[in-house]
């Protein structure tokens, strides 16, 4: 199979270049603010840490790992139907990942001390922040020279090993990021042990419908021709990780429903709280349920495109849900007893311009490395 | 061995806030605007709060005092990515890993923090159990009247209750006795009118805090957590 560069010289790329440009413009300045005069425009508080960043950093891993992971469907499992899309999956993989690292390199309140995770990192490997740092560059390192290797047709062997080994990789660093909750002893809502399992299903699902969603525009606009059947075989593999999913949130909140650790308080919240509108409505409606119908009812390119977008929002939602509302509730101290008042009541987070305006730049960022990428490198199938 | 903790008798508690009030001039701990306590930004390393059972009229509450419970078993230490916050030894001479930071030459397992190295990852916030760490939302305001002795904290980082190590590192180079009812005690302990809180080594069996401890009985918050905290309460 031949691949092939895109020109790169019409308006609209430069204009898409600029698009993103700009997003990056925007999201330096929230950056250069929070850094010099402190997070002092965020949504966050002490109860709730953690914001939108974090819920798109998880998101993006996610989308990372599900992409390397079907990259394998080809390298790994010898599936040549969808050897036109694999390469340029690794690819996005990458991007993906750097994206989440450079969010939370946005995230953090001092974002120049950094490089410390890698100075003391390995002191204290009972973090899982520490560890995942090793994992997430072992697992870059390890992409990108998988990705060196599907240029080179002598080197097949050695492309299978590497893919392989970078599916595993990518299957414990979205299990090391399920793991950041999951052992939050803390938070009910989070400490689960299925929940790193959850996260790869999360990451399958959001992955593929990323990819499908990415590669049915790029070749829209490059003006190639996508194979019908292989959209069809990837909304397949869609409605497949759906169910699984769905699955898998029901089983974790029967357990929270059913053992209703400290009162229940914080499922609860979680089913009717003020964020229960994007659990019930845009998480398990319109991001689990809807694409399932749409996909048994039909699969062709648009329906399948529909349900890929709603299924990445639904995802998005699943994180967004497990993260906000996991932290909102102030936990309880002493067993059988509430605090009262002010301390009792749980934090309202409320998305900030200035957090939003992070995720942008960082998403302005990746589409640009995308588009430069398209130019550079031969990711797309020359038919 | 020396193992400092707190005993809270909560049956003398009135609720007054000397102790909340006694932290934030010991430690100058930043003042909070009303825009802080509706964004929910409080920076309250001692806070009193009011728990209660049943509903009106079979209602029981009790005032409850609560600073950084300096567990045994840290959930926050655990999360820290960069080893920013740590424990202090429990002999004296055992020194922490690298630079031991504030409570260098204080034994006693202190849960404390190495400000100059917290990235502001705010993992410890969301795995404290009992919410007592804070964040530096924007630069603190020095003032005239802060403590020297307490280090100051820059924007972008955690903070949190440190059993005002100062106090204890300061009485051990003078030579003074540390704890309660004699010795050299946290700024809350000092401060509370009805002699609330006892400070003192738990290891020690003749000290203020151990004969109190076998003397009542006693819970820690959150025990169920597997976090074994060094404040004990009374009730």
């Amino acid at each position: 199979m031949e691949y092939t560069k895109i020109e790169g010289k019409s308006i609209g790329y430069y204009g898409v270049i600029l698009l993103f440009g700009i997003l990056i413009a925007v999201g330096l300045f929230e950056f250069v603010k929070g850094m010099s005069i402190g997070q002092e425009d965020y949504g966050t508080s002490n109860i709730v840490p953690w914001g939108l960043p974090i819920t798109a950093v998880v998101f993006f891993i996610g989308a990372s790992a599900g992409a390397l992971m079907l990259s394998s469907l080809t390298y790994v499992f010898g599936k040549e139907e969808y050897k036109p899309v694999s390469r340029i999956s690794i690819y996005v993989a990458i991007l993906l990942i750097i994206g989440a690292l450079s969010t939370i390199e946005g995230e953090l309140g001092r974002p120049e001390r950094f490089i410390n995770l890698m100075v003391f990192g390995a002191t204290n490997l009972t973090s899982m922040f520490a560890v995942n740092a090793f994992l997430y560059s072992g697992y870059i390192l390890l992409s990108v020279v998988y990705l060196w290797t599907t240029f080179r047709e002598d080197l097949i062997r050695v492309t299978k090993i590497l893919g392989a080994s970078a599916a595993a990789l990518a299957i414990f660093v979205h299990a090391g990021t399920g793991a950041i909750f999951g052992f939050i002893v803390a938070k009910e809502l989070w400490f689960s042990p299925l929940l790193p399992v959850l996260f790869i299903i999360a990451a399958l699902t959001s992955g593929v419908g990323l990819l499908i969603l990415i590669l049915t525009v790029t070749f829209r606009f490059t003006g190639h021709k996508m194979d019908e059947k292989l959209v069809v075989g990837l909304g397949k593999y869609l409605t497949a990780f759906l169910l699984i999913q769905l699955f898998f949130v029901f089983i974790e909140n029967m357990v929270r429903t059913y053992g209703g650790l400290g009162g229940g308080e914080m499922t609860k919240f979680l089913f009717s709280g003020p964020y229960s509108f994007v659990f019930w409505v845009i998480q398990i409606l319109f991001g689990t349920l809807v694409p399932i119908g749409i996909l048994f009812a039909r699969k062709t390119v648009l329906t399948v495109q529909i349900a890929s977008l709603l299924a990445v929002i639904g995802v998005f939602a699943e994180r967004f849900s497990l993260v906000i509302p996991g932290q909102s509730v102030p936990p309880v101290q002493v067993a059988g007893r509430a605090a009262m008042g002010f301390y009792g009541e749980p934090a309202i987070y409320s998305i900030s311009g200035a957090e939003v305006a992070i995720i942008l730049g960082v998403i302005g960022a990746l589409g640009i490395l995308y588009l430069v990428g398209l130019k550079v490198i031969k990711l797309l199938p020359s038919r | 061995m020396v193992r400092y903790g707190m005993i809270i008798d909560l049956d003398r508690c009135v609720g007054c806030g000397a102790c909340a009030v006694a932290c934030k001039a010991e430690n100058s701990v930043t003042s909070s605007t009303p825009e802080d306590y509706k964004k929910r930004r409080l920076m309250e390393w001692n806070r009193v709060i009011t728990v209660f059972k049943g509903k009106y009229p079979n209602v029981s509450a009790s005032i409850m005092p609560i600073i950084c419970n300096h567990c045994e078993n840290p959930p926050c230490v655990k999360v820290c990515p960069v080893d920013a916050t740590y424990k202090t030894p429990y002999k004296s001479g055992e020194a922490a890993i690298y630079s031991a930071g504030e409570g260098e030459g204080v034994e006693g397992g202190l849960v404390l923090q190495r400000y100059e190295r917290c990235i502001g990852c705010k993992y410890c916030m969301v795995a404290c159990p009992y919410q007592q760490r804070f964040f530096n939302f924007y630069e603190q305001e020095e003032k005239d009247y802060h403590n020297p002795d307490v280090p100051r904290r820059i924007t972008g980082i955690v903070e949190k209750c440190t059993f005002c190590v100062h106090r204890l590192k300061k009485a051990k180079a003078e030579g003074k006795k540390i704890g309660s009812p004699d010795g050299v005690e946290p700024a809350c302990t000092e401060a509370c009118p009805a002699r609330t809180r006892t400070f003192g080594d738990m290891d020690d069996p003749e000290s203020e805090v151990s004969k109190l401890l076998r003397s009542r009985r006693n819970y820690q918050l959150r025990a169920d957590l597997g976090t074994n905290p060094q404040v004990y309460y009374l009730d």
